[in-house]
Parts: C-alpha cells; sequence; structure tokens
C-alpha cells in the first residue's frame, strides 16, 4: 500500500491547520458564509439536507485496517456511528458538526487520510479498478498511476479551478471494473511493443450523459501527464464557465467534435513536451514499490474440504474470486443487505472487519465504486472462518452482482438536491426480490438507482436504471434499460412513462418475466437479450394495460 | 423567492451554524430545534420576516434560511421538508 512520504504529511498537515483556522474565522463571525462555502467545499465539506457532510477520499478504493478503524472511531465519536460508500470510492459521513471537522481531519491526517479534492471544480479523487494487483491476466496494476496522477494533480494551481469537477479512472485489464467510459478522462494499461496507455475523454453521467471518446490510442509511460495535462489546458482555457450544465469536459468535446478537440489537444501536447519533463522510469519505480502483493505463501492448487453449509456454499459461489496467486481468493464483501442502505456500514461493522482483515489479509481492503468492498488476500484455508466472522457481522450477503447489489445514491433521505428517494426503493427492491428467490435464477444484472438527474447512483449505465422525479410533489421513478458502464459502455434508454412508487418494483419485476422468458439460455445477459429483442416487449408487458 | 411560493402559512427553516442541525424560526427564542414553536408565518408577513431574518444572519449563527411551505392545516406540504423535519437514521431503514 502507498504510504505518505514527508511532502505527503507536511502538505495535509498544513491544510488542516489552514481549514482549522478558517473555520474559526468562521464561526467568530470574521467570515461569511458565502466567504466560508467555497473554502469548506475545497475541503470536503458540504451541507446536505439535515446536516453537514464531510466527503473523505480513498484514493483508488485502498484502504489500511488501521485507517478503517479510524473510519469507525470517527463515525462513532463525532458522527452518527456510520458512514456511506459512495461511487466513487470515498466515503462520507452524514451528521459532524463544524466545531468537529478540525479534530476529524486532524485524526484522519494521523493514518494518511483526508478531504482535499472531494468537492470542487478541481481533479477529484483518482479512482480505480478495485480488483488491481490481483488479477493474472492484468497487464499492469493501474494504481501506481493513480498515485501518480494524485501526486501531480493535488493542489495543481492550474487545476484548482476548472470550468468543473474533472474525475479520472484508471484500469490495467480488459475488462472495465471502473466505468472508465463515463469518466472526463478514462485511462486504460495496454500492451503495444512496451507497456503505454489508451486515452479516453468526454464521458460522463448527469443531466447530459456521454460516453468517452478514444482520443489516443497510445500514450507512452514517460508522457502520460504531459499528456493529461495537454487536455486539461484545452479544457481550461475552452470549456464553458457561463452555464453550469455545460461546463463539463463531455459538452466541449462533444460541440467541437472529438477530431477538433484531439487536434487541440496534440498540438498542444507536442509544445508541452518541448517544455515539460518527462516522467522517469525511477520515479515510477519508486511509486510502484508501494504496491507490490505483500509475501503470499505460493501453495498450489487447494481443494480444502469445507463443511456442509448452503449459505456458506452460495457465498463462495458468489463472493470470491480467484486471485493470481494459487491458493488464495479475492472475497467481496456486500454492502447491500437487507438491514442497511446500499453502501453504507456502521462503526461496529468497520472494527470487525478491519481486524479481519488484519488477521486474514494483510490488513488490506478495498472500496469498489459499486459501493462494496474487497478483501484481497485470504488464504482459500481460512475462507470458512471468514465467512462465518462476516456472516456474524451483517456483512456476508450472497449477491455480488445480482440485482440486489444495487448502486444507489443517498436521494432525498440525505441529499439537498434531490427529486425523490431512492434508497427506499433499493431496500423494497432487496425485500421483494429475496423473498421471490428469484435473483438466482436471474443471474448478474446491475440495478442503478439515482434520486436526480445528477446521476450519482449511475441510473443512465444501469441494466436497469431508475431515475427519481418529483411529478407535482409526487415521487416518480422513470427506468431506463440497456444502460452499461463496462468495456461495452452504453447509455439506458429511456423505456416510457414514469411510475409512482407503489408501481415500480412491480414494473421491474415485470421486465424481469420478460426477461425470463425471452433469453435464449441462462447464459445470455439482460443486455444481449434486450438487443436482441428491443425494448418493444418490455414496453407492452409494461404499459399495454393502461 | 415569494413568488414561487404557492402556501398561505410558512415557517422559516435553516442549518444552525456551528452543529449543522435543522432549525425553525420561533418569535421568542429566535432559532429552535423544535418546529412546534416555529412561528407561522402568513402570505402577507413574508415580506418582513424576510428582511429581518436576512438583517440578523450574521449574529444568529445559521446558515441557509429558506422558507418552508406549510399547508392550511400547519402541516408541511413538500416531501423533502417532511424528511428534513423528521431527521434520519441508518436504522430507519431496516426492512423499508
Ligand atoms: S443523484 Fe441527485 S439525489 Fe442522488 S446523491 Fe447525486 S445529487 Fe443527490
Amino acid at each position: 500500500m502507498y504510504r505518505y512520504d514527508e511532502f505527503d504529511s507536511k502538505l495535509v498537515i498544513n491544510r488542516v491547520k489552514q481549514f482549522t483556522k478558517q473555520i474559526k474565522r468562521r464561526i467568530s463571525g470574521d467570515l461569511t458564509e458565502d466567504e466560508f462555502k467555497p473554502l469548506r467545499l475545497m475541503n470536503g465539506l458540504y451541507l446536505q439536507l439535515h446536516a453537514y457532510m464531510l466527503r473523505v477520499a480513498i484514493p483508488y478504493g485502498e484502504l489500511s485496517s488501521k485507517q478503517l478503524k479510524m473510519l469507525a472511531y470517527i463515525s462513532k465519536k463525532y458522527d452518527r456511528g456510520y458512514g456511506h460508500f459512495t461511487t466513487r470510492q470515498n466515503i462520507q459521513f452524514n451528521w459532524p458538526k463544524l466545531i468537529d471537522i478540525p479534530k476529524i481531519l486532524r485524526n484522519l491526517a494521523k493514518v494518511e487520510m483526508h478531504a482535499i479534492q472531494t468537492s470542487g471544480n478541481c481533479i477529484r479523487n483518482v479512482t480505480a479498478d478495485h480488483l488491481a494487483g490481483l488479477l493474472p491476466e492484468e497487464i499492469e496494476d493501474p494504481r501506481p498511476w493513480c498515485e501518480i496522477i494524485r501526486k501531480w494533480s493535488t493542489f495543481h494551481p492550474e487545476f484548482s479551478f476548472l470550468p468543473r469537477k474533472f474525475k479520472i479512472a484508471v484500469i490495467g485489464c480488459n475488462e472495465d471494473r471502473a466505468g472508465i467510459l463515463v469518466h472526463d478522462i478514462g485511462i486504460k494499461i495496454i500492451k503495444r511493443k512496451e507497456i503505454g496507455f489508451q486515452i479516453f475523454v468526454g464521458g460522463g453521467q448527469g443531466r447530459s450523459p456521454f460516453i468517452a471518446k478514444k482520443i489516443s490510442d497510445f500514450v507512452s509511460k514517460k508522457n502520460l501527464l504531459t499528456y493529461l495535462e495537454a487536455i486539461l489546458n484545452i479544457y481550461n482555457s475552452l470549456g464553458r464557465r457561463d452555464n453550469i450544465y455545460k461546463a463539463r469536459i463531455k459538452i466541449l468535446v462533444n460541440e467541437l467534435g472529438i477530431e477538433h478537440f484531439k487536434k487541440l489537444v496534440e498540438d498542444r501536447f507536442k509544445l508541452l513536451k518541448q517544455k515539460k519533463t518527462a516522467l522517469k522510469g525511477i520515479e515510477i519505480d519508486k511509486i510502484k514499490n508501494y504496491f507490490k502483493l505483500p509475501s503470499l505463501e505460493t501453495v498450489g492448487k487447494i481443494n480444502p474440504e469445507f463443511p456442509k453449509n448452503p449459505n456458506f456454499e452460495k457465498w463462495l459461489k458468489f463472493n470470491t474470486l480467484n486471485h493470481k496467486v494459487k491458493g488464495y481468493k479475492i472475497v467481496l464483501v456486500s454492502l447491500k443487505s437487507k438491514n442497511y442502505p446500499p453502501g453504507d456500514m456502521d462503526y461496529k461493522q468497520m472494527i470487525h472487519l478491519a481486524e479481519l482483515a488484519e488477521k486474514y489479509s494483510f490488513g488490506e481492503i478495498r472500496v469498489t465504486h459499486e459501493q462494496n468492498l474487497v478483501i484481497p488476500h485470504i488464504k482459500i484455508t481460512d475462507l470458512f472462518e471468514v465467512w462465518k466472522i462476516l456472516d456474524s457481522i451483517t456483512l456476508a450477503t450472497p449477491n455480488i452482482g445480482l440485482l440486489t447489489d444495487s448502486i444507489c445514491c443517498p436521494g432525498m433521505d440525505y441529499c439537498a438536491l434531490a427529486t425523490a428517494r431512492s434508497i427506499p426503493i433499493a431496500q423494497k427492491i432487496t425485500n421483494f426480490f429475496e423473498a421471490k428467490k428469484k435473483q438466482d435464477e436471474i443471474g448478474p444484472l446491475k440495478i442503478k438507482i439515482s434520486g436526480c438527474i445528477n446521476a450519482c447512483g449511475h441510473h443512465h449505465v444501469g441494466n436497469i436504471g431508475i431515475l427519481g422525479l418529483d411529478k407535482n410533489g409526487q415521487e416518480f421513478y422513470q427506468i431506463t434499460l440497456g444502460g452499461s458502464s463496462k468495456e461495452n459502455a452504453s447509455i439506458g434508454k429511456i423505456i416510457g412513462s414514469s411510475f409512482s412508487s407503489s408501481e415500480i418494483i412491480p414494473a421491474i419485476d415485470k421486465i424481469l418475466d420478460v426477461y425470463l422468458e425471452k433469453r435464449d439460455n441462462k447464459n445470455q445477459t439482460f443486455i444481449q437479450t434486450l438487443e436482441q429483442i428491443g425494448l418493444k416487449p418490455f414496453q407492452e408487458a409494461l404499459y399495454d394495460n393502461n | 423567492m415569494a413568488k414561487k411560493l404557492k402556501a398561505n402559512i410558512f415557517v422559516y427553516s435553516a442549518n444552525d451554524l456551528i452543529s449543522g442541525d435543522v432549525v425553525f424560526y420561533s418569535e421568542q427564542n429566535g432559532w429552535v430545534r423544535d418546529f412546534i414553536s416555529a412561528k407561522r408565518i402568513m402570505k402577507e408577513e413574508l415580506e418582513k420576516f424576510q428582511e429581518k431574518v436576512s438583517a440578523e444572519l450574521k449574529q444568529n449563527n445559521i446558515i441557509n434560511p429558506y422558507l418552508v411551505e406549510l399547508d392550511d392545516d400547519g402541516k408541511i406540504t413538500k416531501l423533502r421538508e417532511r424528511i428534513r423535519f423528521k431527521g434520519i437514521n441508518i436504522k430507519d431503514f431496516k426492512n423499508v
């Protein structure tokens, strides 16, 4: 795992000191709210529906046991005993008091964490594949590249006041688990003669969703930052600042056309290459050293006899993956149980999970953009024991990738911008489909739910997307079908008029019935079936009797 | 602001600067957590109270004041405001 160098520590501590003074000046009345608001936002502090909300970065989703224990401590001492993992590998505390923020930030700094650049029009937390460094098919681990970008972009003066927020994601496998094509910049590590990067630009969700377009087929390692800088230069000078809805880079790329945008970037890149120092191999290697696998014993193929237990077997099937080192498994921890809102975790669960990771997985934990956690290195022989512990703390729901493993934003229960609630819809889906025992038969399926058009719940790229709307003061839900954030990314299509909160679950049920009836076989995915039969059979099932 | 509002009765709500808690304007005790004590403001009094709240913003240690609409029985009309008034916790979602 990455450890702060002297520079990182100083930077974070100085920022805590600076923000502490700003909070004092706000409380004493020396700063008005108008003056203070941009300062608090730069430090991840929002005002939400009920209270302040602090968003803490988990760079590229990597968390140590020590850090998770600190998050547990903070949530118990300064919040209401829980935290919410977001779709961008951050954690949010929903109830902190302004007066406690300096203490919270000092505690976070002790474990090399902060809330910098989790808000505002800057380069946000760089995200990565949550299975980075764990799979045999990976070309190269994306985490060192995320860290290199993080170092370069943190407090970069030129990129602190971009036209709008800016999100970057990096993957090292062909399979995309980070949704790079719905990011402002998506980076895919590829192998030609040497290893380098394919760069995609202009993806995003919100009210105008776009799939990113390829801007470069190959950028060498030494030129990565220079190329990113060229893109950001062009965006910074041409991106719109007069209209918040048109300020993201996706709008600029779409208005100029990718060829024109690319030409501007390439010209800029040529210029910058002459002026900027390329990344040196020695610097890259230094960062890479932090991300080496812990010393896992190679133990050959292991097939231990586990006690007969159907719940364990189901969990083994859905919540574990093969690790690149024989004898180990990757364990996926579902934060989508019946008991809590998607992505929420209470402090006791955090403490137990941190201890479990300490004992069985070298103190390493990952956070996924699908609001689950990963324990990366579990010995196969420890699996039953690990499952028992997870089960005892409601963290063994065997549903990874299934329909009850939905992504869901906080919606109107917490968010000041929401037009409808999203958490109760996710909960209803879970309760309804668990009772019907339908989800195993359906197999992998992504349902994604947002409480407003800002699309933090990624509804545009859900196989089934649900968007909460306000219709004359009533909550309604619009359904889109066919979205995906994978390598074949696509934006879902609106199926028709929206449904009230009492109609939405039966509507989803009907959609799933059509899928089950029409698919050729159980391996044909929802998206493949939809491509084959089109929207019409779904629309007929939903609207014909109206 | 008043133009967009449809109701006849309102309360003023905001967040406490230091705790972030939801607060309501009461005539006797300033900004309080208790909705029951909130001053019911009639449509025709809106301007007077808007001026008062803006003028006192600094010394009152509150942020983001705005008007919440009530129906003629004094109940909050909008779901968003009802959720905000009720407050919420992780346990509230068990078996929705
Ligand atoms: S999608 Fe809308 S409701 Fe959901 S968290 Fe984002 S802004 Fe809030």
